[in-house]
């Protein structure tokens, strides 16, 4: 039946999405507590970043270091600055839990002797495994909200900027799950593609930053080539994504979710 | 005639093709299982019993050859065949944080509907508690909930790998009862072990397979009545006439201990009766082998037993001639 692998994944995992979401919240509403009441305060920030190395600055995602005076930018900078990297863990486990763990530990020969086609497993689970990812989206949406509510005289922004800009961290996410996924679908045990996954994450985040740093064409294109750099992070809050940059991680998310299901669907099944 | 259920034409499986040790496990198998019948597909450690079971199952592609199931293609139409059939894996790994009852009542909503009165019914017939979950259950207990997963949709074709492994003699008979009460639906089973002994009471037919080859496919009625029979004579003093009981036509394997001598025997019994009383008899038992034993013959002891066509196993030279 279609959808039952959809369902069923989201029935086990609620309970997880449910502390990801109060756990991301709580980072999303945790700037706003720390935001400074007086332009000195700001100016405070701006100081203490003005003495940090340049690379210290990338690493945070501070291009720009003039707008973390402004509040959307400290509430940028102290969020999307490294937001992506924690969800990374999220979506490592969530794209290992699409095959390989189930491989990993023979579950995979009793789920396939239903009367289930492979790549209904494969899509299913990414679908569940994306609405997850939306879920901890508004949760963040939400966090933003209560944090603005605690301010309301320190940042004055429209409400659905603060959803535009939860709604940003959702492709990164998706896209590290699905890369994830293919990934374990082409070792098939489980510790290797968290390995794999994980290196690849964390050398896409290195690309960024040097490509950040160095001022160089040759760095530039680098940073072309780093998922990561889809996030404004001084933008993020009030701009969200392009769409351009958001049309293209979707499009390399299902070339390679399509690829997750052709090797799926044509390879041995290992006990 | 009967409609076959499993066909295999030719299958074969090489592990590890393109590598440096490619393994062939399972070669040119051709196997029909017909319905109604209840199959045995017997064969030692490494054999390629669950090699053929799982391609059945379409998890691993035959390197050649290709299997049919309810006459189609396992690999083409598997969606189709899995939803009449009932598997239990060798291993049976499950969630282990779900209870039964949810992974039941998931496995329902993948079939799209399901007969809980009937899983209920199973689970107690077996003794079984649905409501824990996977982690806690023992061994004996998992296979009870991997039976219970098989048979709640009633399906037509049962596909079980070693399903008597790690079941005490009361679950035994509670396993086969249920597979009779299949059987007597005209439903179809298929199952493997390496004991003989396990399935030999519900089994119409066993395959004997061996190193990827299929020696033998048999009724059981047949492969029980194999014409040798252990003979053990016992006397009023000490064996004499061990050496003349050696040298009659069909006897092999003589064993003396004091009064006692014991021996098997292939072929007809007035050469040996001539023989046997040269001494004062005062006992004598025949038995039959038991079917371990014809197993074992099947394979030999050294994995040279030799086989000959109608059921017949045939060790030494002598047999051959006493019984040709
Ligand atoms: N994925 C694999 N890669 C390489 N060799 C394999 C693989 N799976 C099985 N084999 C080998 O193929 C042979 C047959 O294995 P198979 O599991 O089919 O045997 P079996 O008859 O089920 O044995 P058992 O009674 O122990 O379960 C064995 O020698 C095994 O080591
Ligand atoms: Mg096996």
């Amino acid at each position: 039946m279609r959808g039952t692998v959809l369902y069923e994944t989201l029935r086990r995992s609620w309970k997880h999405a449910l502390y990801w979401g109060l756990g991301i919240a709580l980072l999303a509403f945790y700037p706003f507590l720390m935001m400074p009441n007086t332009p000195e305060g700001f100016q405070q920030y701006v100081e203490i970043a003005k003495g940090l190395p340049e690379g210290v600055l990338e690493m945070f995602g501070m291009s720009d270091i003039a707008a973390i005076g402004t509040p959307v930018g400290f509430i940028g900078y102290s969020f999307f600055g490294y937001i992506l990297l924690i969800l990374a863990v999220y979506s490592v486990i969530a794209g290992l839990n699409v095959s390989a763990v189930d491989e990993d530990n023979g579950s995979m020969d009793i789920l396939l002797s239903l009367p289930l086609p492979r790549w209904q497993i494969i899509i299913e689970k990414i679908i569940a495994y994306s609405v997850i990812a939306l879920v901890i989206a508004l949760f963040a949406f939400a966090g933003f909200i209560l944090g603005a509510m605690l301010v309301p005289d320190r940042i004055d922004l429209e409400w659905h900027k603060y959803l535009i800009g939860a709604l940003a961290i959702l492709p990164g996410t998706i896209f590290m799950m699905i890369i994830t996924a293919f990934i374990g679908t082409l070792v098939r045990r489980r510790v290797t593609a968290a390995v794999l996954a994980g290196a690849f994450i964390f050398g896409s985040y290195v690309l960024n930053v040097i490509g950040g740093i160095s001022n160089t064409n040759f760095a530039e294109t680098m940073k072309g080539f780093s998922f990561f750099a889809y996030l404004n992070t001084t933008t993020a809050l009030e701009q969200g994504v392009t769409i351009e940059s958001a049309l293209a991680l979707a499009i390399i998310s299902i070339i390679f979710a399509g690829g997750a299901v052709i090797l799926f669907e044509r390879r041995d099944v290992s006990v | 005639m009967s409609n076959t259920i499993i066909h295999t034409e030719a299958l074969t499986k090489t592990y590890g093709v393109g590598t440096k040790k490619p393994f062939t496990a399972l070669s040119n198998l051709n196997l029909n299982v017909v319905e109604g019948e209840i199959m045995g597909f017997l064969g030692p450690n490494g054999a390629g019993k669950t090699t053929t079971i799982r391609m059945l199952l379409d998890f691993i592609r035959p390197t050649s050859g290709h299997a049919q199931i309810f006459g189609k293609d396992v690999h083409e139409h598997s969606v189709d065949i899995h939803r009449r059939i009932g598997y239990l894996p060798a291993e049976l790994n499950l969630w282990k944080n779900e209870t039964s009852i949810n992974i039941v009542r998931y496995f329902m909503r993948v079939r799209g509907g399901g007969d809980m009165a009937y899983v209920k019914q199973l689970a107690e017939q077996l003794e079984f508690d649905l409501n824990k979950r996977i982690r806690d259950y023992s061994t004996g207990n998992k296979r009870k909930i991997g039976l219970i997963l098989a048979l709640m949709h009633h399906p037509d074709l049962l596909i079980l790998d070693e399903p008597t492994s790690g079941l005490d003699p009361l679950m035994q008979q509670v396993f086969n009862q249920l597979m009779l009460d299949f059987k007597a639906q005209g439903k179809t089973v298929f199952l493997s072990s390496h004991v003989l002994g396990e399935v030999q009471e519900i089994c119409d037919r066993v395959a004997i397979l061996r190193h990827g080859k299929l020696e033998t496919v048999e009724t059981v009625k047949n492969l029980t009545h194999v014409d040798f029979r252990w003979v053990t004579l016992t006397y009023n003093e000490p064996v004499r006439i061990a050496d003349d009981l050696r040298a009659i036509r069909g006897v092999s394997d003589l064993k003396v201990t004091d009064n006692s001598v014991k021996f098997r025997i292939t072929g007809d019994f007035h050469p040996l009766l001539e023989v046997a009383t040269r001494q004062y008899v005062v006992n004598m038992t025949i038995q039959a082998p038991s079917l371990e034993e014809i197993f074992l013959a099947f394979y030999g002891e050294n994995g040279n037993g030799k086989i000959a066509h109608n059921g017949k196993v045939i060790q030494s030279e002598r047999e051959l001639e006493a019984i040709s």
